[in-house]
């Protein structure tokens, strides 16, 4: 008998070789055997890690010594990049390699003069003509990694087609009675090829490769493990029921016993506790129990099913039929359960272990969160501003506040032409210029704090995007900015002249026209420039970018919700309640709050447009002409649109909730009217309102409007 | 003691440096690394240059390993140390399973292990022993391949074919022998068997260090690693694939990315490195010709446990700096100019980039006791050799890790 120095358990990736010891006969050895003797098309699909290969090299050994040739092709090594004729080419080369006959047949010239036909024909030509022709032996082809032509760019329909053809073509020609193929691999035959007319499963045989019995094992496994324990054959029959006979786990697990036993009695369970279980994902090596993990959760929309579905076999005592379901197969590819007595079961102890409800939760817990996330992926975190960028837009501001101080002290100050003192008779030339001087460093800094600090990323969007909406916006900023130019030239130093020209050439002596009613203009001219392409149109475009594009991604956020909570509801009925309810929930606060961070910034402009309102009511309209008074109200009032944003707004949040509240009314929330309460519109404007910002601007528009009444109060006595 | 790189070596600077895109005698580099203009021009002509200067312009450029860059083979003064000679220390019993498996038909052995751990050394000992055989040796370092080769699975192969062709001055006519007809695995196969494999009367040795180069380049990593196993699985069949032996190394911090429609990359033999044991501690000081007490040797292990690099490190710095003491040497290990700095710098750097993994160590560097943690945080923490296993619980892997964390971390916590 062996003993343990010289006697390794396999449990490597790969195949067993053809002679070795610790190879475990199954009923699927004879059955694929002796179809393939028969000529029949067999394939086995089967989950990974089940000994597909090993069983592969054992079958074919044992044709061989039949004297039937056999060639093995590894479909995953001709690549997934290849292109349809370098992968029929690479199946022919395999073909011809393996069969020792690339020196004596000349296939690539025959590949090559068949090059008008469509490749599977001319695979199906070189096979018909030059393999079946070269030798009077039977040829049995395995095609393993079959799985592997999912990874490959094109559709593969065709070749499983040609396989089926040579069968049909056995009547006609003899010759293919000679050829047989064998697939395996993990996957579906529906997987595989859809088309149920060309598909060659159905005239083939399914060879089913089950785990390791006892019988078999007995005497195979035990010769490793009778070196280190006293009652072998009862050890592996405790492995074997831990494992299932997975013949992975198995031979891992004899070899875990053979070097972890403390005497000569171990304990199995423990040793499968500690050294398997516990922290599995770092001991699993090489990967076993990572594959099935990975296989089930790959496809995210599909793992939430698929989790379902398994939590459901594991929390099943009584029987569960099988049914043959799509998530079902997949579940059984992936190795994770198996049908017993036609009963479906999780496949082993362990595997009941590592993936126990503890896990499916974790998981489905985390599938949420990444969905979750999908539905807010951007504007979350807000890009940082470069400091390069802040001082460009403080000079920016320092530049156009001295250029307009300048243009007022000097329109306001010393040429000032005595026209214009009496027609702005109200205040003291220099107090207006004050005025001016105050609004817009109000309008300047505010409209720039807001664009660009506030509205960082979308301004940033608004100068360099090439979207098709924003390259709209700034053409059309460029032709009103040249409008605007050609208007404010005209009315300055023409209308504006003329005007006062005409309506005061009675009442004063001009020495100079020019400096009496042109040059006021030109020097005031700079200030305008200023207020109309610095602070307006920009401000305006901003505006508007910002407004159309948060109205319409909180549009988006709102059906987004609502498909999502439908989803939730309707289609993934295998996730407990409880994941449920804190879903909705979560996904509505994190709506909710994002739709705050929306509404934040209008409801500072608004109310800081209120203050300027105040501003302009008390001091500002004098220094107007009446034309512009009439533009600047129009202007003010323009700020009310923000109310109808807010109500937009509010609209939509208040549909959400409406979804929410009644998605958690029919999964019987008992907490539904608490999170009514919070989530209520009102309690979202104390939000809003509350914000410090707001506060400051809100206290700021009590106080000024109490002093102004006073004031007038006041003046009223 | 002096040193000089290797053509190999400058190969592998040549590219770190374009990705930095300095010239060969760039100022800053020199700067950086605090050597002169000069210093930096004789590393380049291959002329010994003092071990200090010649570690910091590695290390500046970012070469992970200096022992990767130097000469081993044309330096009679360097210490055996560095050539994982004579000196190299032993692990038993990884060295002869290793040795037996590569006489293996068709052998693939797969080291892996966090980085620093002595991968590389492991293979250069694989080699020696396989050169003893009179096998035919080439390894290939895939740190040194430049981004837009790993991009393109053509451009990657023919590399792979031409360097492979190089090492064992064979003719390297890739491009002529490349038949667009067949796919660029089917080509690099052919080619393996036909010009290379065919060509040599003995098997050949095939070293692959740093194969974690590759993974995040799906498009190359997954048809690479299935054309491995299909070497590997075929050697069962074909007598000319027998003659190839792989070798195979890769750090634990990347993940191999798994093909759910193909077999993970699971053959061959599995190599892990443990970390050394007090007993090979104690004789990697003798090595260096050190008679050290017991008990200063169980403090270098307390602080950093058995981790070749650390260790060696360590002596390297004694063995340098006679004049420092031994306390105040150990006193500033753990701090940011301490003799570990940049290693402890650059996994700094790359914990810094994932929030989630800043969070965990924090935890296990704050805590005295274990402490448990989520399965994902724990493994990836173990994979870049942070942490060890307590049962269900981890702790940090050495001391040094305890004490740099807790500073780093409590420091950017006050800021």
């Amino acid at each position: 008998m062996d003993t343990r120095g010289n006697y390794t358990y396999r449990y490597r990736g790969g195949s067993l070789e053809a002679n070795d010891p610790t190879y475990v006969w199954r009923p699927a050895d004879d059955e694929l055997y002796q179809q393939l003797r028969l000529g029949e098309f067999c394939y086995v699909l089967t989950s990974r890690q089940m000994g597909k290969s090993s069983l592969r090299v054992q079958t074919m050994h044992r044709l061989q010594q039949d004297g039937i040739a056999c060639v093995s092709i590894d479909l995953s090594a001709i690549g997934s990049q290849a292109t349809p004729e370098q992968w029929y080419k690479g199946i022919l080369y395999r073909l011809f390699r393996s069969l020792q006959l690339v020196d004596t047949v000349n296939w690539q010239t025959w590949w090559n003069d068949r090059s008008f036909l469509p490749v599977v024909q001319r695979l199906g030509d070189v096979i018909e003509g030059i393999l079946l022709g070269s030798t009077t032996q039977n040829i049995v082809i395995f095609l393993d990694e079959i799985d592997s032509v999912m990874s490959v760019d094109f559709s593969t329909d065709d070749f499983f087609a040609f396989i089926r053809a040579c069968y049909g073509q056995r009547s006609e020609n003899p010759a293919y009675h000679r050829l047989t193929f064998c697939l395996l691999g993990v996957a579906t035959p529906s997987d595989l090829i859809q088309d149920k007319r060309r598909t060659p499963f159905n005239i083939g045989h399914a060879i089913e490769l089950g785990g390791l019995a006892f019988e078999q094992a007995h005497p195979i496994l035990t010769r490793g493990l009778a070196g280190s324990v006293k009652e072998p054959a009862e050890i592996l029959a405790t492995i074997l029921r831990w494992t299932g006979g997975q013949p992975f786990l198995t031979q891992k697990v004899c070899q875990l016993v053979v070097e972890r036993a403390e005497d000569a009695n171990p304990n199995v369970r423990a040793i499968i506790q500690t050294h398997m279980i516990e922290n599995w994902e770092a001991k699993d090596e090489p990967e076993h129990l990572r594959t099935i993990r990975d296989r089930i959760l790959y496809d995210q929309s599909k793992a939430i099913i698929l989790l379902g579905r398994y939590q459901e076999i594991l929390e099943t005592t009584s029987s569960l039929q099988s049914d043959n379901g799509p998530d079902e197969i997949e579940l059984r590819l992936s190795g994770l359960i198996t049908i017993k007595n036609q009963c479906l079961t999780v496949a082993n102890p362990i595997y009941q272990k590592v993936f126990n409800q503890d896990w499916i939760n974790k998981q489905l817990a985390k599938l949420w969160i990444i969905r979750d996330e999908k539905l807010t992926p951007d504007q979350v975190i807000e890009p940082e501003i470069p400091k390069a960028y802040t001082t460009k837009v403080i000079v920016l501001n320092i530049v156009c506040i001295v250029i307009s101080a300048i243009s007022l002290y000097l329109h306001y100050g010393p040429f000032m032409g005595e026209a214009r003192k009496l027609e702005f008779s109200d205040n003291a030339p220099l107090l207006s210029g004050l005025i001016e001087f105050s609004r817009m460093m109000m309008l300047l800094v505010s409209s720039s704090y807001v664009m660009y600090f506030v509205w960082y990323a979308k301004t940033l969007e608004l100068w360099q995007g090439t979207s098709q909406k924003v390259t709209w916006f700034r053409r059309t900023a460029i032709a009103a900015s040249a409008l605007l130019l050609t208007l404010s030239a005209i009315s300055n130093f023409w209308l504006a002249p003329d005007y006062l020209r005409n309506k005061y050439c009675a009442q004063i002596v001009v020495e100079n026209d020019f400096a009496e009613y042109v040059l006021p203009s030109v020097l005031y001219f700079p200030y305008i420039c200023i207020i109309h392409f610095i602070v307006a149109i920009p401000f305006t475009l901003a505006s508007l970018h910002a407004v159309t594009g948060d109205l319409s991604s909180n549009w988006t956020r709102t059906i987004r919700l609502r498909r999502h909570i439908y989803d939730l509801l309707n289609t993934h009925v295998a996730i407990p309640k409880h994941l449920k309810l804190k879903s909705i929930q979560s996904l509505f606060s994190k709506y909710a709050l994002m739709l705050l961070n929306v509404a934040n910034p209008y409801s500072t402009i608004f109310l800081g447009a209120q203050i300027l309102w105040l501003f302009e009511s008390r001091f500002g309209m004098s220094t107007l002409t009446e034309s512009g008074q009439h533009l600047a109200v129009l202007t003010y009032a323009f700020s009310f649109t923000v109310v109808a944003i807010f109500v937009i707004l509010f609209a939509q949040y208040q549909r959400a909730m409406n979804i929410a509240s009644n998605a958690l009314l029919y999964l019987e929330d008992e907490q539904l009217s608490t999170f009514r309460k919070e989530y209520q519109v009102s309690k979202l404007l104390t939000k809003i309102i509350g914000s410090n910002i707001n506060f400051i601007l809100l206290g700021l528009i009590v106080v000024a409007t109490a002093t102004n009444s006073l004031v007038n109060f006041v003046r009223g006595l | 003691m002096v040193l000089k790189a290797s053509d190999q070596g400058l190969e592998i600077a040549d590219v770190l440096r374009r990705k930095k895109s300095w010239l060969k005698g760039s100022p800053e580099w020199a700067s950086q690394a605090n050597v002169s203009v000069k210093t930096l021009k004789r590393f380049w002509q291959q002329v010994p240059i003092q071990n200090e200067n010649f570690q910091a312009i590695c290390q500046v450029v970012g070469v992970q390993s200096w022992h990767d860059i130097v000469d081993c083979q044309n330096n009679p003064c360097l210490p055996e140390v560095i050539s994982g000679g004579a000196s190299y220390i032993g692990r038993p019993p990884l060295e002869d399973l290793c040795f037996r498996k590569i006489l293996q038909p068709g052998a693939l052995i797969r080291i892996k292990a966090p980085r620093k751990m002595g991968k590389t050394r492991l293979i250069q000992k694989i080699f020696n022993y396989a050169e003893h055989h009179n096998y035919a040796t080439a390894s290939l370092n895939l740190l040194e391949i430049e981004t837009s080769v790993l991009t393109d699975l053509e451009k990657f192969l023919q590399w792979f074919c031409r360097k492979l062709s190089r090492r064992l001055d064979l003719d390297a006519s890739v491009a002529e022998l490349w038949d667009p007809d067949f796919s660029s695995n089917d080509n690099c196969t052919a080619y393996l068997e036909d010009s290379i494999l065919a060509q040599l009367d003995t098997p050949l040795v095939l070293g692959l260090d740093n194969v974690d180069c590759l993974f995040q380049y799906p498009v190359v990593a997954s048809d690479f690693l299935r054309l491995l196993r299909s070497w590997h699985d075929e050697a069962k069949t074909y007598p000319l694939l027998k003659k190839l032996r792989l070798v195979i190394s890769h750090s634990t911090e990347v993940y191999i990315p798994l093909d759910v429609h193909c077999s993970p990359f699971n053959v061959g033999c599995p190599v892990e490195l443990p970390e050394f044991t007090p007993a090979q501690v104690l004789s990697f000081t003798q090595r260096y010709g050190f008679e050290w007490p017991s008990s200063q040797i169980g403090q270098l292990i307390h602080l950093v446990g058995g981790h070749p690099y650390l260790v060696q490190q360590a002596l390297d710095a004694v063995e340098q700096n006679p004049t420092v003491g031994w306390q105040p040497l150990l006193d500033a290990a753990s701090t940011p100019s301490g003799i570990y700095r940049n290693h402890l710098q650059a996994i700094w750097e790359y914990l810094h980039q994932d929030a989630q993994l800043t969070v965990a160590i924090k935890r296990v560097v704050m805590a005295d006791q274990p402490v448990q943690l989520g399965d994902d945080e724990a493994f990836k923490l173990h994979s870049l050799g942070l942490v060890k296993w307590n049962k269900h619980e981890v702790e940090p892997r050495c001391q040094l890790y305890r004490l740099y964390f807790r500073h780093q971390l409590c420091g950017n916590g006050r800021q």
